[in-house]
């Protein structure tokens, strides 16, 4: 009943309004109900798209890092991973986005590493010395992400992602499934090279070239993601740049 | 009070009236504005506000009576924050409504902008039922999180849906430098086309809060990858400014510090910190790992422990700072909560204690070789090596008994940390902080106290689904049972199970696990709003106002020390006010009400003209104060009389029924100035027996009772009531007991009262023991033990503290069944007189 009358009396100041602009030509705001109504309508239908699966070429997107919002929550890291930055080749977001003080403008040189959509993501791999030296940062996907909601990886042929290495010596990478979120269960690993400069890498899900294996996890994947190595020689900052982490789903 | 239904049917109404003659232009119809602050609105339009304090929790969707408009009050004193809440009910939806604050002005005094922070707080909804407070069922909208108003602007978060409360908590923090006074100003919130004004009152003290804690904490920081996966930063960076905004809030907790730099730069944090404002305690660095040591197989590598206490030790005697003072060990990650459901947890902090106690006796003996040649050797010898020795290894320990189980097993070095509700009388809290261990560790320890899931309302918590009065209160039950340190073990988990996958919005997500709302975190992370660290709440606000009140109370206590008083008794009295044993009360009127009394005493007890309680004891109508003057020169009179001490103090006894505020006028120097203290509120006698009646009382019908005249047994009057506490011969449990009807007492109206007084007569030879409960509902629930002494005791029951007064039904005093030797059913006789009553 509340509702009614508020609709009627919303029309009512409209009507009322469009007679004074008739007389007044205008000065009055006119934005009412109608406006706003259709600006929420698009809205969730933006919305609607991007919690839908993103699926191209045969490959489904398991994160894009195209917007703060995509992966915050979605992600988590080990042993003092270090810091992340989306690097992007648009407009830097203005007031009101989410995590917007994590947005950098590409450099000429990032604008490489970007390999779909406008933004890749940075991430700077702190370098230890000590403890932290000797254990192996990591960082990991949710499978029940904001667009990528898949834990059965029977029907997947493969991984793949785009690495950018921004060192000038290759770096060890380890990609990792595993059942559950505890990054100690991690029976499912594939250990590749990543040279300097941009790695399209393609994992197989093959359990036959596999470390460590069962089938049986692989309709039960909470969490995907790489290890990388953290040596007593590698004392600096590594700097690797991620886009386009998808999966390659089985023909037919 | 206004109704909100009736505001609503208005609305409605005028609605109608609008549909069948609008006239006139797309002027605002919205609110005017009054020069007195208040508003005058249209019905259906704009919003409704009110003001409260911060320790309530307004629902977003309350439908309670709306208060009449106040002024914003905050009293405080310098070096503090403090704050309060504006309140606004939608009468429509509003969009892009604003909140600003005028300047603080106290003449040509006035607070700096910097200093005056507003917040939208933020939602979250109770989707399960795991508290027990009935005023936060499944469906409320609670506050917590505190989100800048700019913040909340500049993300469109400034809405309110209609019919929907929002509100705004209003910070105010003073430096050491304030001037003390009345500040006035306002708080504009303009929503659609009206402006709302609400007047500010803010009363600073002429008193500073101590910039470092007197007194420990420890609230854990979690990992710096928990909180990443919305910061999206694990530096040292950003691991800083969590503990830069934690110790804002008096939180302490480890260095922002994981091994990088060693020793050197350790040491060369805790110079940077240990006197930054809330700095008090800080966890030694540690590393998991296997390592031998004296022949033991230690879990933790205990060479680089010595490294880095060596190194500690040394930067105190260069700079003559004894930096180990603030140094507790706390192996979270090795032995916490050791229980019997954990297998080998037990076997663990025996060989923990073992290692630990070797170790610091091995450093310490070290150093003491070492540092021989050193300028200030003997600093070390005199203080920092008995500091050293001493370190607490707090250990969780859950319940006193578990204190009987560290006895079993030698662990005699850690420091017992009990969880707050096993502390629920003085007999469990010597239970758990006995003075020593059994054991050959002959070194004192600490005595610490922690929540986590536990406790539940009615003991204090930190929970979303209960009231914040308790957590701030926790801080006042820490100095008045001289506890040394409060621990929480989390402050910004942002992942299910600690360590398990990131919640999916942490902003809206109350769990952390199957645990309690709110367990687990008080911040929110930053990232999501633009904001680098975390963003506050009103939980943390609540504790940290409860470590800033705990200098208050140390502050009185240090005045009375140096005058050579003591100040126990009478902060007792006070403390009886606002908690009984480790249970809060729920009146923040009584809260704020005995806080600013302790702070006019602090401000009264340090002038020439001060006086100093020392006790106030109301008996049989009575209230019998002792006191001292805070300037031995100056001279008391009362009622015009001078008064003469007595064995060091003055003493009077005030009777109750004539005058419940006592009025002294102290002279010094010529000048003379009158002191008022309230002693309680209006006495009244409500059962006496004097007319024969027996009503309000209760006994089982073993127990008989009987008007008594035998005057050695009337306390006031002629008669009194006698009581024969009948056991029984019963399989299973049976307790005698008499009960007090809450009828009997103000007509039922029980929330009105500050306490219940009671004159009972002990006929045996030996003392006799009493329990009470109330009951509440259709539950009992305890109160209090009393042992009763042979003769005459006078019981007062602080009935302010306890909860749920509207439910409670009446006072059961139960005793163990009594039984002759023969097995046979036993009497003990007791007289009952004068059930009396003061008001609040």
């Amino acid at each position: 009943m509340k509702k009614l009358f508020r609709r009627i009396g919303v029309l009512a100041v409209t009507a009322m309004m469009s007679f004074g602009a008739l007389i007044a030509f205008g000065g009055c705001d006119n934005t009412g109900d109608n406006e706003s109504s259709s600006v929420s309508e698009e809205s969730s239908a933006s919305e609607q798209v991007q919690n839908q699966p993103i699926i191209e070429n045969g490959c489904m997107q398991i994160a894009d890092f195209e917007s703060y919002d995509d992966i915050a929550g979605n992600v988590k890291s080990g042993w003092s991973f270090g810091t992340w930055t989306l690097i992007t080749k648009g407009e830097l977001p203005g007031n009101g986005v989410a995590g917007k003080h994590l947005y950098k403008a590409a450099t000429e040189a990032e604008l490489a590493t970007i390999t779909r959509g406008n933004q890749s993501l940075k991430c700077e791999i702190l370098g230890r010395e000590e403890l932290w030296g000797k254990r192996s940062p990591y960082i990991g996907f949710k499978t029940d992400g904001t667009y990528f909601n898949k834990y059965d990886f029977n029907d997947c042929e493969s991984v793949l992602v785009d690495i950018y290495n921004a060192m000038d010596y290759d770096l060890n990478v380890a990609f990792y499934m595993c059942p559950d979120s505890s990054v100690t269960s991690q029976p499912y690993r594939y250990y590749f090279t990543v040279k300097p400069g941009m790695n399209n890498v393609e994992i197989p899900v093959d359990y036959s070239i596999l470390s460590y294996g069962y089938k049986e996890i692989l309709d039960r994947v909470e969490e995907l993601g790489f290890i990388f190595e953290r040596g007593e020689l590698h004392e600096e900052t590594q700097i690797v740049y991620i886009d386009n982490f998808r999966v390659k789903l089985m023909e037919g | 009070m206004k109704k909100k239904n009736i505001r609503k049917a208005l609305s409605l109404a005028l609605s109608a009236v609008m549909l069948g003659g609008v006239i006139g232009s797309a002027a605002s119809c919205g609110a005017t504005q009054n020069s007195d602050g208040g508003t005058e609105e249209a019905a259906g339009v704009g919003i409704t506000l009110w003001t409260t304090d911060a320790q309530e929790k307004v629902l977003q969707n309350y439908t309670g009576d709306i208060p009449e408009l106040t002024p914003l009050t905050i009293e405080m004193a310098k070096g503090e924050y403090e704050g309060a809440q504006v309140v606004f009910l939608a009468n429509e939806d509003i969009d892009g409504y604003t909140v600003e604050v005028s300047r603080l002005t106290n003449g040509k005094a006035y607070i700096p902008e910097e200093n005056v922070s507003v917040y939208m707080e933020k939602y979250l909804e109770i989707t399960t039922r795991k508290g027990t407070n009935p005023d936060f069922k499944v469906g409320s909208m609670v506050p917590d999180a505190l989100l800048p108003m700019d913040v909340a602007v500049e993300y469109g978060e400034n809405v309110v849906k209609e019919g929907n409360t929002q509100a705004i908590y209003v910070e105010v923090q003073t430096l050491a430098d304030t001037a003390p006074g009345v500040y006035t100003g306002t708080v504009t919130v303009r929503a659609k086309e009206g402006v709302y004004n609400v007047p500010v009152s803010l009363t600073v003290w002429d008193f500073e809060v101590p910039a470092t804690p007197s007194t420990k904490n420890y609230l854990s920081r979690f990992s710096r990858d928990n909180y990443a996966s919305f910061e999206f930063d694990s530096s040292d960076y950003m691991d800083t400014v969590y503990f830069e905004e934690q110790l804002k809030y008096r939180m302490n907790c480890y260095l922002p510090f994981n091994g990088v730099g060693g020793e050197e730069k350790y040491v060369e944090l805790l110079r940077k910190y240990y006197n930054w404002a809330g700095f008090s305690t800080y966890n030694v660095y540690y590393e998991v790992t296997s390592q031998i040591y004296d022949g033991m197989t230690v879990p933790f590598n205990v060479t680089l422990l010595k490294t880095y206490l060596k190194a500690i030790v040394k930067a105190s005697l260069e700079d003559n700072v004894n930096y180990l003072d603030k140094a507790i060990f706390y192996f979270c990650n090795i032995i916490d909560e050791p229980s019997e459901s954990r297998p080998g947890s037990f076997e663990k902090v025996q060989n923990v204690n073992a290692a630990y106690k070797k170790m610091l006796l091995d450093v310490n003996a070290e150093l003491e070789a070492e540092l021989v040649g050193y300028d200030n050797y003997s600093f070390f010898l005199e203080t920092v090596s008995e500091t050293l020795v001493t370190i607490p290894n707090v250990l969780p320990l859950n319940k006193p008994d578990s204190v009987d189980k560290m006895n079993s097993i030698g662990a005699d070095a850690i420091t017992p940390c009990i969880e707050l509700e096993f502390l629920y009388n003085q007999d469990q809290r010597d239970h758990a902080f006995a003075d020593d261990l059994e054991g050959d560790w002959p070194y004192e320890k600490e005595d610490w106290f922690y929540t986590c899931v536990s406790p539940k309302y009615p003991y204090p918590t930190t929970h979303i689904d209960d009231y914040l009065l308790g957590s701030r209160l926790m801080s006042w039950m820490q100095k008045a049972y001289d506890m040394d340190g409060y621990l929480n073990w989390a402050i910004n988990d942002y992942l299910w199970d600690n360590y398990s996958e990131p919640v999916d919005d942490p902003y809206t997500e109350t769990m952390r696990g199957d645990y309690v709302p709110g367990d687990g975190f008080l911040f929110y992370p930053g990232a999501p709003y633009g904001i680098i660290g975390p963003v506050g709440s009103l939980r943390a606000v609540s504790y940290r106002d409860g470590m800033e009140d705990y200098e208050y109370l140390n502050m009185l206590d240090e005045i009375y020390t140096e005058r050579g008083l003591d100040s126990q008794a009478i902060e007792d009295t006070l403390y009886a006010s606002v908690f009984s044993e480790v249970t809060p009360i729920t009146d923040r009127d009584v809260f704020y009400a005995t806080r600013r009394e302790f702070a006019e005493m602090i401000l009264l007890c340090s002038s020439d003209h001060g006086v100093l309680y020392e006790d106030i004891v109301v008996q049989q109508g009575k209230a019998i104060v002792r006191f001292n003057t805070y300037n031995e020169d100056a001279t008391v009179s009362y009622k015009g009389e001078q008064l003469v001490k007595e064995a060091g103090s003055y003493q009077l006894i005030i009777d109750l029924s004539k005058e419940t505020t006592l009025v002294l006028s102290v002279t010094f120097d010529g000048k003379t100035v009158e002191t008022k203290k309230v002693l309680s509120g209006l006495y009244q006698i409500a059962i006496d027996f004097e007319d024969g009646k027996t009503d309000g009382i209760r006994t089982r019908t073993e127990t008989p009772i009987s008007i008594n005249t035998d005057t050695q047994y009337v306390s006031n009057g002629n008669q009194s009531l006698r009581i024969d506490l009948t056991g029984k011969v019963v399989e299973g449990t049976y307790e005698p007991f008499f009960s007090i009807s809450a009828a009997s007492l103000n007509g039922g109206n029980l929330s009105e009262l500050q306490d219940l007084t009671l004159s009972i007569y002990n006929t045996e030879a030996e003392t006799v023991e009493l329990r009470l409960s109330t009951f509440v509902g259709d539950q009992y629930l305890s109160i209090n033990d009393y042992e009763l002494a042979p003769g005459w005791n006078y019981l007062q029951i602080k009935v302010s503290t306890l909860s749920r007064l509207d439910k409670v039904n009446g006072f059961y005093f139960f005793m163990d069944n009594i039984l002759t030797e023969e097995g046979e059913a036993g009497v003990k006789t007791v007289y009952l007189d004068e059930i009396a009553y003061t008001k609040k």
